[in-house]
């Protein structure tokens, strides 16, 4: 009997001790996040900004000759996008809740890497997801904003939705409705001063009126010329070409890199590669060999493609690492950045 | 009666996961063969009281013989239980402090429903309770502790390499072995009745219970679903535990038809048991849909 007291006891004991700990040691959620994101962007200089996590704090750092940390916000507040300015010297981002409700607005900042400095170019009471700019629209900032942050069955997550585009007018301090598109989800936006157009990629389903035809619709890059928003037209690519997801052109327009599926690992993920498509030569080509997760390509002024890799892909907190490689396949190495995977 | 013969035989029978027929037999068959031997001692002289005290100091200690009969009757079902709570402790206690420590996760919910689950079945295992219909409550203790670990399975699968290793193993052995438990506690370690021994009532039990394993892996994993994807809606979760439920009271049903020697209304229930993964799905859609439609 007395040893069933004293197991009794043990038992009681560890569990008291246990449940303590975790007063103690529990991290907020806010504060959990860790380490490089896949949110990046690198300047005609060859400056790399970057977002990395430190103790859930969103922190900008610009890799140029030395590294120095341009911005941090406190642990509740995440960075979607950033956007480096020609010359490398200032940068603009976006930030909003990192638990986003469909309360949550954005922040536009404004930061001078050499002054230190962060202001607030604009704000909004929407979800801005990305942001864009180009060299022949220098006075226009360009954006993603959601109309909605919602789930539309209780066994998806809320996200942002009702997508459209928008412009903001730096010097008039003037925003400007794109599109009338309310899109399920948008994504990489591009700009091309040079066409008067901006480049998105969404659902092909302008032509879509069945519920059937929508789930079928593959996802495509568009181009909606400045002067004619309403009139959005499908980048040509092959019949055979599933969906598309992350993209940048090249600026001379004979190739267009594309993200997309190239397989499953062994435990039936997703692997996603970089692929090139001619529209010379109209040939696909395969320009990463990672095997993992390849993301977010940027064509830089160094004619080089930079992309990251996320190492931990489904998993519960990505592992970033970025590299740039050759157009041609010759050389790819690795850009070491803070919080990169080892 | 001897009154103390009969404290004495308590004692024994105690230790024993026999059911409350088995154990009047037992009890019965202890009590008048102490009565013999005192009977034989008092004969060689001895005085009543004398004889009563020889009987049971050279019958052994209670105990340890009522261990003895436990292991005798049910080879090893005393040292599989320990085991199982023993490793579902410690399981339960190192995952718990590995979400803790190494994803910051404070899961004192499942800490302790885990601790209460394992402890359980460690204390009825070593204090075995008379009043309680054992194999019921073993069994519906059993079933129980395989949600919880079912649960934790979630959690380990979550940790990252090599702890989902460690711990998925780990909680898989303790799975199985709560399993193979509750085939032992329904369908080996029973009184042989003639229900019991009939072939086709061991085919409605691993029948049952084939079927009580797939309901519980599909609840638990249209909740990992929901639990990964959604944001709202837990209040509507008790809908998805509605196709266990049934599933008990048509077994139960079952064996009380057999009991009853209708074989036939038995079987029918027993198909009845086909349709509820199909119970389950459709509660699982109506759910989706219904929060869609708010």
């Amino acid at each position: 009997m007395k040893k069933l007291y004293v197991s009794a006891a043990a038992i009681v004991l560890a569990t008291a001790v246990c449940v303590s700990l975790g007063f103690s040691y529990e991290v907020p959620d806010d504060e959990k996040q860790q380490g490089l994101t896949g949110v990046y962007d690198v300047a005609d200089s060859g400056a790399v900004g970057y977002v990395t996590y430190e103790d859930g704090k969103p922190t900008i750092y610009v890799k140029a000759d030395k590294e120095t940390q341009a911005a941090q916000l406190p642990a509740d507040q995440s960075i979607s996008d950033i956007v480096m300015l020609p010359g490398g010297k200032k940068l603009f981002y976006v930030s909003t809740d990192k638990t986003m409700t469909d309360g949550s607005g954005s922040i536009v900042h404004e930061v001078d890497i050499m002054e230190g400095t962060d202001v607030v170019l604009f704000e909004e009471d929407a979800i801005i997801t990305e942001l864009a700019m180009d060299e022949g629209e220098p006075n226009r900032l360009f954006y993603l904003q959601a109309g909605v942050y919602t789930n539309y069955s209780p066994v998806a997550a809320e996200y942002p939705h009702e997508f459209d585009i928008f412009t903001y007018d730096i010097a008039k301090k003037k925003h400007h409705r794109l599109t009338e598109l309310q899109k399920y989800s948008m994504a990489s936006l591009q700009v091309s001063g040079i066409e008067q157009a901006v480049y998105v990629q969404m659902d092909n389903d302008l032509e879509s009126t069945t519920p059937e035809e929508l789930y079928e619709a593959n996802q495509r890059i568009f181009q909606i010329p400045l002067d004619r928003p309403d009139q959005p037209k499908i980048i040509f690519m092959p019949m055979e070409t599933g969906d598309l997801y992350d993209f940048a052109l090249i600026p001379d327009h004979t190739t267009l890199i594309y993200q997309a599926v190239a397989g499953t690992n062994d435990r039936g993920i997703y692997e996603y590669e970089l692929f090139g498509y001619n529209w010379g030569t109209m040939q696909t080509e395969r320009l990463t060999f990672q095997k993992e997760h390849a993301a977010r390509p940027v064509y830089g002024a160094d004619q080089k493609l930079y992309y990251m890799v996320d190492y931990n892909f489904a998993g519960r907190q990505p592992d970033y690492t970025l590299f740039r490689m050759e157009l041609n396949g010759s050389e790819t190495e690795q850009v070491p950045l803070r919080g990169a995977a080892d | 009666m001897n009154t103390a013969f009969e404290r004495f035989v308590k004692a024994v029978v105690h230790e024993t996961d026999c059911s409350r027929e088995e154990r009047e037999d037992l009890f019965e068959e202890l009590v008048v063969h102490l009565e013999c031997a005192a009977s034989d001692y008092q004969e060689n002289g001895y005085s009543e009281e004398e004889a009563a005290e020889m009987a049971m100091t050279h019958f052994g200690d209670g105990k340890y013989v009522g261990r003895k009969l436990q292991h005798a009757m049910y080879p090893y079902r005393r040292e599989m239980l320990l085991t199982l709570s023993i490793m579902s402790l410690l399981m339960t206690y190192g995952l718990y402090l590995s979400q803790l420590f190494v994803m910051g996760d404070w899961h004192y919910g499942w800490l302790l429903l885990g601790v209460a689950t394992s402890s359980a079945l460690l204390f009825l295992t070593l204090r075995p309770v008379v009043l309680l219909n054992r194999r019921a409550v073993m069994n519906t203790l059993l079933v129980l502790h395989i949600t919880v670990m079912g649960a934790g399975l979630l959690l380990a699968l979550d940790l990252i390499p090599p702890y989902s290793a460690v711990f998925g193993i780990w909680i898989a052995a303790v799975l199985l072995l709560a399993v193979v438990l509750i085939f032992r506690t329904t369908i080996y370690d029973v009184p042989a009745t003639a229900m019991n021994v009939r072939t086709e009532t061991k085919i409605i039990h691993y029948f049952n219970l084939f079927m009580g394993i797939v309901l519980v892996c599909g609840t638990l994993f249209f909740l990992y679903m929901f639990l990964i994807f959604a944001s709202e809606g837990y209040l509507r979760l008790w809908i998805l535990a509605i196709p266990a439920a049934v599933w008990g009271i048509v077994y139960a049903l079952q064996l009380i038809l057999l009991k009853r020697g209708r074989q036939w209304p038995a079987y029918v229930m027993a198909a009845l048991q086909l349709a509820m993964p199909f119970l389950l799905f459709g509660l699982w859609i109506l759910t989706v849909r219904g929060g869609a439609q708010q």
